[in-house]
């Protein structure tokens, strides 16, 4: 199975080929120890593993803590990767359940996105480079806020479901592989977990 | 269709999973429903955003820090050990580990060649100068004195200027053999955008060489260095007695004191070294010797997470916007604060230091609070800093509470009075201009006519809005915000503290 993190499926490149050999390069490095590679791992996928997190929880708050313990689990077990995925795809796998284990510490919290952290976020480079008025930047904020309300009041199982379905357009075999189930469970997730979703959606009023 | 359709089948709608007849049987019930129209309308709307939210960059956060937690998390020191699956049935490999002993003690006294001495590559001679080229000296480095706390001296070119005039200490750039010495008081020098140099109460620092191709400093008690960009080829180096820290790029602390060396890195890499051996010293790793142990064989350890916040926290902010130091002298300007003695600092929301405080801040307004009881702050006071030198902030502490039974002292002002002063003060200065500019609008319609807005409004005595809202209004909120607005930029003076409602007609 390929996957590619934080792109949709189907957009492995040409050079994907040679990314897979040079992976392979990297592990086989840190498996043997070589304090260099250890360090590329880190700043290769710290960027993609705090992207990740920040879009399925929709929050920053504790997310240095949370990118930490997705390294640490990665190097604990790096030594067990047995190449059934590409690493990319098997840090992913490491983020979700990392974040799957943050949802669900936090059900009782009230929602994490709010008008401070969406301001953090439209002072990325890559927001701020496109031209958008300011009314329409409010009002995909306020979209935004209201998706993450929305997938807030699901259980977290079928919260991380909806989101690899519907948001990241994820397949289920992939999503299957990514939350350690098989691909019948997850479509029967995903089924209550749509139902719920976007009831929820509907329900909510269109200003918060 | 009978009945309203379902609101995850807008969602497959909206996601292009249901077309056809379907989808036009659906479409055809919109046109004619107006709650599953809402509903719909909502739906597609925030799907439009999962584009947004699939494709959300990462924010940046400190990546040193967290790798360096990852590492101590993995109690590995540095860098993580990736340790191999143990083979599940050890006891199979002894035979053959036998097997391989055996062979390496017949084959090894024939195979193997006598060792050999390490080469010694002796050092290239320096090169001659020749008589024709030209040896241009490395352009001066200088830094500014950002942040002064408490007893500093400074002793540059020849003059010697201690605490008691610290706008005389931040208004000269430092250059090589400027040294600081501090009694219980810190000083900051920046000498690059976030590089710097804090030293620590009972320490001494010389700047023995401050240019472009090395800057060496040498160090008796603390100091903690931030180093964010060096020339290229510049050394740059800590002189601790008999050790040298040389620096990678990084954010890290030297203590040299009581016949002691200890090295803590925050962020980055140093290297600390000696006569004959060189140690790494990575993120969130220290080391600790006496001036007479060697440091062959010595290796760093990890800090606690204690230290790492004193690490942390032991430096004042740095001037963000760094040019040169003409520059910044000519466009921040000097900010001193006197504040009860140990009593913590807080300039717009930062901790810096506990009071007095002179620093550097660029012009402008700043909120400047000092602390009343042990985490606890008092109301702030704004405060405009231009490049000039101004006065000390004198930010008092509480005054005490009357003796029991003593007789209450009574106010220079009482309440009315000071409300009646500070009423006809902002009417004086309000810009009516401003004001009226809010209702142009409505005025041109002849509708502005007997409007008005109620403000509610408090000042301290230095002058600064300590709330202002909007009591009352039969004006637009656009317009009443853009009234209060004229009302915020008003500069009061100095005078009685106050809290009053005043009425803006039109």
């Amino acid at each position: 199975m390929i996957l590619v993190v934080g792109r949709k499926r189907g957009s492995v490149d040409a050079g994907s080929a040679m990314a897979e050999v040079d992976e392979a390069e990297l592990i086989r490095r840190c498996k043997a120890g070589e304090r260099a590679a250890q360090d590329e791992l880190y700043h290769r996928f710290r960027r993609p593993v705090a992207a990740n997190l920040y879009r399925v929880l929709g929050d920053r708050g504790e997310l240095e803590d949370l990118v930490q313990e997705v390294f640490v689990i990665a190097f604990r077990g790096l030594a067990t990767f047995r190449h059934e995925a590409r690493l990319t795809t098997w840090l992913y796998r490491i983020c979700v359940n990392v974040a799957l284990g943050r949802i669900r510490a936090r059900t009782r919290r009230p929602p994490p996105i709010n008008v401070a952290d969406l301001e953090v976020a439209a002072h990325d480079a890559a927001l701020a480079d496109r031209p958008e008025s300011p009314a329409r930047s409010l009002e995909r904020r306020q979209d935004q806020e209201r998706v993450y309300r929305a997938l807030e009041r699901l259980p977290p199982k079928k919260r991380i479901v909806l989101y690899l379905h519907e948001i990241e357009g994820r397949d289920l075999k992939e999503i299957a592989y990514l939350v350690d189930s098989n691909a019948v469970t997850v479509r029967t997730r995903l089924f209550y977990a749509r139902r719920e979703f976007y009831r929820a959606l509907a329900e909510e009023d269109a200003v918060p | 269709m009978i009945g309203h359709v379902a609101t995850h089948r807008l969602g497959e709608l909206a996601a292009g999973r249901i077309t056809g007849r379907a989808a036009a049987r659906i479409r055809v019930h919109l046109d004619d429903c107006a709650r599953c129209h809402a509903a719909w309308e909502r739906i597609r709307q925030a799907r439009g955003g999962f584009a947004d939210l699939a494709a959300a960059p990462a924010p940046e956060l400190r990546w040193d820090r967290i790798r360096a937690q990852v590492y101590w998390s993995l109690g590995s020191g540095s860098y993580p050990v990736v340790r191999p699956p143990a083979a599940r049935w050890p006891w199979l490999m002894l035979p053959a580990l036998a097997a391989a002993a055996t062979a390496l003690v017949w084959v090894a006294p024939w195979s193997s060649p006598a060792p050999r001495p390490p080469a010694v590559v002796a050092p290239a001679p320096p090169a001659a100068p020749s008589a024709t080229a030209v040896t241009l000296a490395p352009a001066p480095v200088l830094a500014v004195a950002t942040f002064v706390e408490g007893d500093v001296t400074v002793r540059a070119a020849g003059a010697t200027v201690d605490a008691v005039e610290p706008a005389a200490i931040g208004a000269t750039p430092l250059g090589a053999g400027a040294q600081v010495t501090t009694g219980d008081g810190r000083l900051a020098l920046q000498f690059g955008p976030a590089s710097t140099v804090t030293l620590a109460p009972r320490s001494r620092l010389e700047l023995r060489r401050f240019d472009a191709a090395a800057i060496e400093l040498i160090v008796d008690g603390q100091v903690d260095l931030e180093v964010a960009h060096r020339a290229p080829g510049q050394r740059f180096a800590v002189i601790a007695g008999a050790r040298t820290v040389e620096v990678r790029g990084t954010a890290f602390r030297v203590v040299h004191r009581d016949g002691e060396v200890a090295v803590a890195c925050e962020h980055g890499r140093v290297a600390v070294s000696d006569a004959d051996a060189t140690v790494e010293v990575g993120a969130g790793q220290a080391v600790e010797l006496d001036d007479d142990e060697r440091l062959l064989g010595r290796a760093a350890r990890p800090l606690s997470g204690a230290e790492l916040s004193a690490l942390l926290t032991a430096r004042p902010p740095a001037l963000a916007m760094w040019t040169d130091p003409a520059t910044v002298l000519r466009t921040t300007g000097p900010l001193a604060v006197v504040a009860p003695r140990a009593s913590a600092v807080r300039v717009d929301g930062v901790v810096v230091g506990a009071g007095p405080v002179w620093m550097r801040v660029p012009a402008g307004r700043h909120l400047v609070e000092a602390e009343r009881a042990p985490g606890r702050f008092a109301p702030g006071r704004w405060i405009e800093v231009g490049t000039a030198p101004a006065g000390p902030l004198v930010l008092a502490a509480d005054p005490p509470a009357p003796a029991r039974g003593a007789a209450a002292t009574k106010p220079d002002q009482t309440p009315a009075a000071a409300r009646r002063a500070r009423k006809a003060e902002l009417t004086r200065a309000l810009d009516q201009g401003r004001v009226r500019t809010c209702v142009r609008a409505l005025a041109k319609q002849g509708i502005a006519e007997g409007t008005h807005v109620e403000l509610e409004i408090g000042v301290d005595a230095g002058g600064a809005l300590r709330f202002l809202n909007i009591a009352g209004t039969d004006l637009p909120a656009r317009v009443a915000d853009c009234v209060r607005d004229a009302v915020a930029a008003t500069r009061l003076g100095a005078g009685p503290a106050a809290t009053w409602r005043q009425r803006i007609s039109f």
